[in-house]
C-alpha cells in the first residue's frame, strides 16, 4: 500500500492457453481446454475475485499465477516483468512470493507432519545462503490467525477443519509474500466459520498489505468481501463487474 | 499388409544385429569351443591347433561371421563342433518338441485359466472364486523347480515315462501305440509347465473379465434385463479380450524360462539343455541358433497378440 | 492387523537369515567333509530309548554300519551309544573375523551325527542344507534389495527428468518384462568364466539377477511419484521455493517406503529361485560348495538319490524360504489394501 500506485498490476496474465491430455482409451487421446487465452490485472493492494462454474478453469488459473505451472503459451508476470521460467533458481525465488492457499487444508499438509513441522517447512525447504531469513516468531504468527499454540506438536491432519485452515494461511505467511491466492478457501465450512476467517483475511490483507485473489463458486461472497470481479468460464473471462462501493455505489 | 511387410523387416533385422553382437560378445568372453579339451590328456597341443584352423577359428571375427552367414543362407544354420554337423540337423527336432511342451501347455492353461476365471468372475466371492483365488495364491508360491520336483516324483511313483520325448523302442511301435507313447510322455511335463503359467493367467482373466462386468455398458445392459450367456458373450468377453490379448503376447517370455526349468529337470529334449550344452562348451554357432530361435519365437508371439489386437478392434491398428 | 503379521513373518524369516549364516556354528560337519563308507546314508535321528528298551535324558545316536545282508541298505550299530552333545569342541575354523573352536551340537565320536542323512559321496546332508540356504537365500535378499535400489533410482530418475529419459526407461521396462529372464540370465552368465571361487560367483549372481529384476519396482516407483507430486502438499512446498531435492527427500521418496518393502518380499524369493537355477544347471558355485540348486540337481541325476527320501529336504527347505518370503508379502500387500 505504501509504495507505488495503487493501479501496478502484481500479477497479470497475457493471452494464456492450457491443456490437459485426459489419459485412457487407446484411442485419441481427449485434450480439454482448461484455459483458453485468458488474459487479466491483478492491482497492487486490491482483493479480487474470480468467480465462474466448476471446470471453467479457475484453479489452472491460480496454479499458473502461483507460478506452479507453467501455461502452454502465454506469458505470466510479476511485477510488471514477464516470469523466467527457464530460471530455475529464479523461479524459486518468485513462487515464495506469491502463496496459493488450496481448497482443502487437510490435503495442502503432509500426512507424516506435525504442525510445528508444517510450519517450519517453508523456511527449510529455502536454505540458501544468499538470502538468510529471519527467525520465525510462532507466538506473533500464530496469534496473527488466532491458532493455539498448544497445537504445535499435533499431527497437523488431527486438526479441525478451522484450524486447519487457519494453519494453511499462517503457512502462506512464512515466506512474507507479497500475494495471496484462496482457491475456494471457504466453501468447506459452515457460515459462522467462513464469516469468521473471511474476517480474519480481510485483517490480514490490512496489516499485511496482502494483494488477494479470491476464487470462490459463492457470488454473494465475492460480492461481499472483495474489490472487483472476474467471471470465467470456459477458460476464458466472460465478464468484469466493480464491487459497488468501489465504482458507482447503491447499484444491486 | 504393409504393416505386417514392415514388421517382418523389421525383426529380421532385429535378428541380424542380435547375430552380430553374439559374435562379438563370444569374441570377448575367454576361450573357444578346445579351451576345455587342453585338459584332455588324449588331444595333443598340435591336435588342437589343427582343429582349430579346420574350423577356422583362427580366422579374424568378420571372416567368421560371413562364412556363418554364409551357412545359414545355404540352409545349414551354422555348424555345431560338437556334434560334428550342420546346426539345422540338431535344432530343428529340438525347436520342434520345445513347441510341443509349450504349445500344449499354452493351450491347456489357457483354457483352464479362461474357464476358471470367468466362472469365478462371475460369481465373484462365490466358492468356487475363493477356492480357485486360494489354489492360485498356493500355487504362486510354489517355484517352478519344485513343481518339477514334484511332477518327477509323480511320475516315478506312477506308470508315467519321464524323460525323452518317446520310448526307447518307440521305431518299433505301431502307429497307434507311438502316439499313445508320445502322449504319456507328454503329459507330466505339459502339465507342470501349464501349472507354472496358471496362476498370472487366472488372476488376469479375472480381473479383466471384473472390470469389463463394471464398465457403464455392461450395467446398462444389465437394466435392461440382459443376463447370463448372453450378456458374458455379446458384452462382458469383447471388452475383456483387449488386456487379455496383451497379456498373451508377453506370457510368451515367461513361458519359454518356465520350459527352460521344465526341459532341463525332467530331461525333455527341447532347445533348453541344447542351449545350455552349448554355452557351457563354447559352440557358437548352436549358442547362435538358439539365442536367435528364442527370439523369433517371442517375436512371433508379440505378431500374433498384435495381429489379434488388429483383427477384434481394427482403431488400434495406427 | 496386517502389520502385525508381516512383523511376525519378518521376525521368522531374520531367524532363519541368522541361522543359516551362522552355518560354520550350527553344522554339525564341514560341507566338503567326505566319509565314504558311509554313501547315501538315511538320517540318525536322536533317540532317547535304546535297544534294549532304557531311556536316557541326554540323547544319542547310533552310529550306522553297512546292513551285512544287504550291502545297499544300513542298520544301526547299538553296540554304542554316542550322546548328543551342546557346544562341542572341533578343530579350528574361520567364521567371518572369527575363530570358531566349538559346534553348537554333536557327539564328541568322529562318527558323528547325520540329522538328514548323507549324500553320495557320504557328506553331511544338514550341514550342506545350512550351508547351501546361506548361499542362497543371501543371494536372494542382497539381489532382491539390489533390484528395488535399481529400480527406485530409475523410477526415480523417470519423475524427475521425464521427456525422452522417462520414455526410453519405460520401454526398457516393457522389454524386460517380455524378455524370458532365465535365458536372459543364463544368456549373460554363460559370456562369463565357468568356473570361479564362490566369492566372484557369489557376487555376480547377485548383480546379475538383482539388475535383471529392476523393471517392476521402477514401474511401480514412477507412478507412485508420479502421483505423490500432483497432491496438494507437495504443490504447497513447491510453492515455497523448495528444491528438488527438498521434495524428493522431504515428500515423495518417502511414499514408495510400502511399495518397495512389498515388491522387495515380492522381489527375493524370485531372487532366490535365479541363484537356485542357475547352480541348478551348474552354472552357480561349483562343488564341492554347495547351493540349495546344485542340492536339489542331484536328484535329477542318475545316481539312485531319487530313491533316498532324505535327498528332497533341500527342496523341502528351498519351499519352505519361499513360503515364508510369500507370506510376508501377502501381509504387507493387506496391510496396503487395508
Ligand atoms: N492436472 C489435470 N489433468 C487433467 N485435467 C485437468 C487437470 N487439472 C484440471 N483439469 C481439467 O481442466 C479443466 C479446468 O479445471 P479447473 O480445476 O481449473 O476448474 P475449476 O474452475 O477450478 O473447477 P472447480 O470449481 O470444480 O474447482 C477441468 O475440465 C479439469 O477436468
Ligand atoms: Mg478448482
Amino acid at each position: 500500500m505504501s509504495g507505488g500506485p495503487a493501479d501496478r498490476a502484481v500479477l497479470s496474465a497475457a493471452n494464456i492457453s492450457m491443456r490437459y491430455r485426459r489419459g485412457g482409451k487407446l484411442s485419441g487421446s481427449e485434450q480439454i481446454q482448461a484455459l483458453d487465452g485468458m488474459s487479466l490485472e491483478v492491482r497492487s493492494g486490491e482483493i479480487l475475485a474470480l468467480v465462474g462454474p466448476s471446470g471453467s478453469g479457475k484453479s489452472t488459473l491460480a496454479r499458473c499465477l502461483a507460478f506452479l505451472e507453467r501455461p502452454d503459451s502465454g506469458e505470466v508476470g510479476f511485477q510488471g516483468e514477464a516470469v523466467p521460467w527457464e530460471d530455475v533458481l529464479a523461479m524459486r525465488g518468485l513462487r515464495r512470493r506469491v502463496q496459493l492457499v488450496f481448497q482443502d487444508p487437510a490435503r495442502a499438509v503432509s500426512p507424516r507432519f506435525t504442525t510445528e513441522q508444517v510450519l517450519r517447512e517453508p523456511q527449510q525447504a529455502w536454505q540458501q545462503r544468499a538470502s538468510p531469513q529471519r527467525a520465525l516468531d510462532w507466538a506473533q504468527l500464530l496469534a496473527e490467525v488466532e491458532l493455539d499454540p498448544k497445537v504445535l506438536p499435533m499431527r497437523a491432519r488431527s486438526l479441525s477443519g478451522g484450524q486447519l485452515q487457519r494453519l494453511v494461511l499462517a503457512r502462506a505467511l512464512v515466506t512474507e509474500p507479497d500475494a495471496l491466492l484462496l482457491d475456494e478457501t471457504f466453501s468447506g465450512l459452515d457460515l459462522s466459520l467462513q464469516a469468521k476467517l473471511a474476517n480474519l483475511v480481510l485483517g490480514l490483507v490490512e496489516s499485511r498489505g496482502l494483494t488477494c485473489v479470491l476464487i470462490t463458486h459463492n457470488s454473494a461472497l465475492a460480492e461481499q468481501l472483495a474489490d472487483r470481479s472476474l467471471v470465467l468460464s470456459q477458460g476464458r473471462v466472460v465478464d468484469e463487474r466493480s464491487a459497488p462501493d468501489a465504482s458507482t455505489g447503491g447499484t444491486s | 499388409m504393409s504393416r505386417l511387410v514392415g514388421r517382418l523387416a523389421q525383426g529380421a533385422l532385429l535378428l541380424v544385429v542380435l547375430s552380430m553382437l553374439v559374435f562379438v560378445f563370444a569374441e570377448l568372453a575367454p576361450g573357444d569351443f578346445f579351451t576345455g579339451a587342453v585338459l584332455d590328456p588324449r588331444m595333443s597341443e598340435e591336435l588342437i591347433e589343427t582343429l582349430r584352423l579346420q574350423y577356422g577359428l583362427e580366422q579374424p571375427l568378420h571372416i567368421r561371421y560371413l562364412r556363418w552367414a554364409s551357412s545359414v543362407a545355404r540352409g545349414e544354420g551354422g555348424f555345431s563342433i560338437a556334434y560334428r554337423r550342420p546346426v539345422v540337423d540338431l535344432f530343428l527336432p529340438r525347436a520342434a518338441h520345445t513347441l510341443m511342451l509349450a504349445g500344449a501347455s499354452m493351450l491347456l492353461a489357457w483354457i483352464i485359466a479362461l474357464v476358471l476365471g470367468i466362472a469365478g468372475a462371475y460369481r465373484a466371492g462365490g466358492w468356487l472364486d475363493r477356492s480357485t483365488l486360494i489354489a492360485v495364491a498356493a500355487l504362486l508360491a510354489i517355484p517352478e523347480l519344485l513343481l518339477a520336483l514334484l511332477g518327477i516324483l509323480v511320475a516315478v511313483n506312477t506308470r508315467l515315462p519321464l524323460g525323452g520325448a518317446t520310448s526307447l523302442d518307440y521305431a518299433s511301435l505301431s502307429l497307434g501305440a507311438r502316439l499313445i507313447d508320445r502322449i504319456e510322455h507328454l503329459v507330466i511335463p505339459v502339465t507342470v509347465l501349464a501349472l507354472t503359467s496358471l496362476p498370472v493367467l487366472v488372476r488376469h482373466v479375472r480381473t479383466s473379465v471384473l472390470e469389463a462386468l463394471d464398465a457403464p455398458f455392461v450395467r446398462a445392459a444389465r437394466g435392461h434385463g440382459i443376463s447370463g450367456r448372453r450378456l458374458m458373450l455379446a458384452y462382458v468377453l469383447p471388452a475383456a479380450a483387449n488386456p487379455l490379448i496383451t497379456l498373451f503376447g508377453i506370457s510368451f517370455g515367461g513361458l519359454l524360462s518356465g520350459s527352460l526349468v521344465i526341459e532341463g529337470a525332467m530331461g525333455w529334449p527341447g532347445l533348453g539343455p541344447l542351449v545350455l550344452e552349448s554355452m557351457t562348451n563354447q559352440d557358437l554357432h548352436v549358442l547362435l541358433a538358439g539365442i536367435l530361435g528364442v527370439c523369433a519365437f517371442l517375436w512371433v508371439g508379440n505378431l500374433i497378440a498384435d495381429g489379434l489386437l488388429v483383427l477384434i478392434d481394427p482403431r488400434s491398428g495406427d | 492387523m496386517g502389520t502385525k503379521v508381516a512383523r511376525k513373518w519378518l521376525w521368522w524369516i531374520l531367524a532363519i537369515h541368522l541361522v543359516v549364516l551362522a552355518a560354520e556354528l550350527v553344522a554339525p560337519h564341514d560341507f566338503a567333509r567326505q566319509v565314504r563308507t558311509l554313501s547315501f546314508a538315511p538320517p540318525t535321528p536322536p533317540r532317547w530309548i535304546d535297544a534294549e528298551g532304557r531311556f536316557h535324558w541326554r540323547p544319542f545316536v547310533y552310529a550306522l554300519q553297512r546292513d551285512p545282508r544287504n550291502p545297499r541298505e544300513f542298520i544301526d550299530t547299538t553296540n554304542e551309544r554316542h550322546p548328543i552333545r551342546f557346544w562341542v569342541p572341533s578343530e579350528p575354523r574361520q567364521m567371518g573375523p572369527m575363530v570358531l573352536k566349538y559346534r553348537l551340537f554333536g557327539t564328541s565320536s568322529p562318527t558323528g551325527i547325520h540329522l538328514l542323512g548323507t549324500d553320495r559321496y557320504g557328506r553331511d546332508m544338514f550341514s550342506r542344507i545350512l550351508y547351501g540356504a546361506r548361499l542362497s537365500l543371501f543371494a536372494g535378499a542382497l539381489a532382491g534389495t539390489l533390484a528395488v535400489v535399481l529400480g527406485l533410482i530409475a523410477g526415480t530418475l523417470c519423475v524427475t527428468w521425464g521427456g525422452w529419459v522417462d520414455a526410453f526407461l519405460m520401454r526398457m521396462v516393457e522389454l524386460t518384462i517380455s524378455l524370458p529372464w532365465l535365458y536372459l540370465l543364463i544368456g549373460v552368465r554363460a559370456f562369463l568364466p565357468l568356473s570361479m571361487d564362490p566369492v566372484p560367483v557369489f557376487v555376480l549372481t547377485i548383480a546379475l539377477v538383482g539388475t535383471l529384476g529392476w523393471a517392476v519396482p521402477a514401474r511401480l516407483v514412477r507412478g507412485v511419484l508420479k502421483t505423490a507430486r500432483e497432491q496438494d502438499y507437495v504443490q504447497a512446498a513447491r510453492g515455497f521455493g523448495a528444491s528438488e531435492a527438498h521434495l524428493l527427500f522431504k515428500h515423495l521418496l518417502p511414499q514408495t517406503r510400502d511399495t518397495l518393502l512389498t515388491q522387495w518380499a515380492l522381489l527375493v524369493p524370485k531372487c532366490v529361485m535365479a541363484e537356485v537355477t542357475l547352480s541348478f544347471f551348474g552354472l552357480g558355485v561349483q562343488e564341492p560348495f554347495p547351493s540349495l540348486g546344485s542340492l536339489i540337481s542331484v536328484l535329477t541325476e542318475a545316481h539312485g538319490a531319487m530313491t533316498r527320501v532324505w535327498m528332497f529336504w533341500p527342496a523341502v527347505a528351498l519351499g519352505l524360504a519361499i513360503l515364508s518370503y510369500h507370506l510376508l508379502a501377502e501381509a504387507l500387500q493387506q496391510h496396503r489394501d487395508v
